[in-house]
């Protein structure tokens, strides 16, 4: 495959990264039986270990994944990442867990992600994709769909265009033929790419805390 | 009098210092608002074509136009305060292929992003046209929702490469379009329109 071992240019999203883990989840798709979308995690904990996704009922709710319209034909996800600025109780603090610091809570620092699947789009695809002898199902589409989204939820934004490096973040591209694919045909989150980046872009596993421990901050830092 | 300011003082110092303790660093699953004051960044993924071929076969419609006017951002939906749209309406310089509604020469397009009250939202490598701004703009018919802006609405096609900025008279694709598509970049906006009417030819594309 093209583009493994070559220097790993995947930009990171907008320099807001997590300060704590594990990253807690919930949610799903009508497309996807929760089945599907725990293995898409693992999928993501597989390939890295830095920031390791956790499904959680109830508090605290770090991502929440569902489906809604986008209303933009064409489009089939968007993921939307909240810093700190959105809390500003504890915007510039210093984020405690457990007695334990996490770090500064400050503009950079993930408060929130949300990961929407437009599973109107997804199904127009899969159909279009069908009718044009691919055979790829919505459900299909929808994983794949879910798999990119959730390596931006934490905190991989997309390969520059100008490269051809191997992600499962690449984003999907539509071939004069007709057929979907990514670049390299990489859907699955591997380690030698994706799993790489994220040891770049967290040098080491942000602080543990435990999702049923309160978490706060206190003090001020910047 | 004095001890009465110096107590204000000492309590305000007090309040300052312990305003941070016991609140929740997490959000909390039935906050219903995501973000306070904040914008939230959003990166948008949808089919990107690979080419300028492929992106003037599927576009319905391609002009070069100048933003009139940014009209208020809306809600998708209004329970759900983070995802907003905005609507712009496109002076029409230019028709590269296909056939403006009769009677027209604005148009609007709707893309997301923007802000309604305290919640903001920003497209990554994909941000909002501001008025005066000239583009060429590969658009697709949006007829599946109400629309009040009182032109024909369309969106640009899918995520990055519907469309393509002018600037000093010569193309730029936004960051996020393919490698495809910014081969095209810093070509003089005559040319490339007459590349994107030759493409049109060539595919036997009918408007």
């Amino acid at each position: 495959m093209r583009g493994i071992g070559r220097p790993l240019r995947l930009r990171r999203l907008h320099l807001h990264r997590w300060v704590w883990q594990p990253v807690t989840y919930s949610g799903g798709s009508s497309l996807l039986q929760p089945a599907d979308v725990d293995a898409a995690v693992m999928d993501w904990n597989n390939a890295q270990g830095r920031v390791p996704l956790t499904a959680q009922v109830g508090a605290p709710n770090d991502l929440q994944i569902s489906d809604k319209p986008l209303n933009q034909q064409y489009i089939y996800g968007l993921t939307t990442v909240f810093g700190m600025t959105c809390n500003s109780i504890c915007l510039n603090k210093i984020a405690t867990c457990n007695g334990v610091s996490l770090g500064c809570a400050n503009s950079s620092a993930i408060y929130y992600v949300t990961l929407n699947l437009d599973t109107n789009e997804i199904t127009n695809l899969a159909n279009g994709l069908s009718s044009a002898g691919f055979s790829t199902s919505s459900s299909e589409l929808a994983l794949i769909s879910l798999r990119h989204e959730l390596g931006h939820a934490l905190s991989l934004g997309h390969p520059l265009s100008t490269t051809r490096t191997c992600s499962a973040t690449q984003s999907i591209v539509m071939g004069n033929s007709g057929s979907i694919n990514s670049v390299c045909g990489v859907t699955v989150p591997n380690t030698s790419c994706d799993g790489a980046v994220l040891n770049n872009v967290y040098s080491s596993s942000p602080g543990y805390c435990d999702p049923s421990t309160s978490a706060t901050c206190s003090g001020s830092c910047s | 009098m004095k001890i009465r300011i110096i107590g204000a003082l000492c309590i305000g110092v007090l309040i300052n210092v312990t305003s941070g303790y016991g609140q929740a660093l997490r959000k909390d699953p039935v906050s219903r608002d995501p973000c306070p004051g904040g914008t939230g960044v959003g990166i948008l993924d949808g089919i990107s074509p690979d080419s300028l071929e492929q992106l003037v076969r599927l576009s319905d419609l391609i002009v070069a136009g100048t933003v009139a006017k940014v009209l208020p951002s809306t809600l998708i939906n209004p329970n759900n305060p983070s995802l907003p749209e905005t609507t712009s309406l496109i002076s029409v310089n230019e028709v590269v292929w296909g056939t403006l509604p009769y009677g027209t020469n604005t148009i609007a397009i709707s893309e997301l992003g923007g802000r309604v009250g305290p919640c903001g939202l920003v497209i990554a490598d994909d941000p909002l046209v501001e008025s005066g701004e000239e583009y060429i703009f590969f658009l697709v018919a949006e007829k599946r929702r109400p629309n009040t802006s009182g032109s024909p609405l369309y969106s640009t096609f899918g995520a990055g490469g519907g469309k393509a900025k002018i600037t000093d008279r010569k193309i730029q694709f936004l960051p996020g379009a393919s490698k495809g598509l910014h081969r095209h970049d810093n070509t003089a906006t005559d040319a490339f329109i007459a590349t994107v009417k030759a493409t049109a030819i060539l595919l036997q594309k009918k408007p």
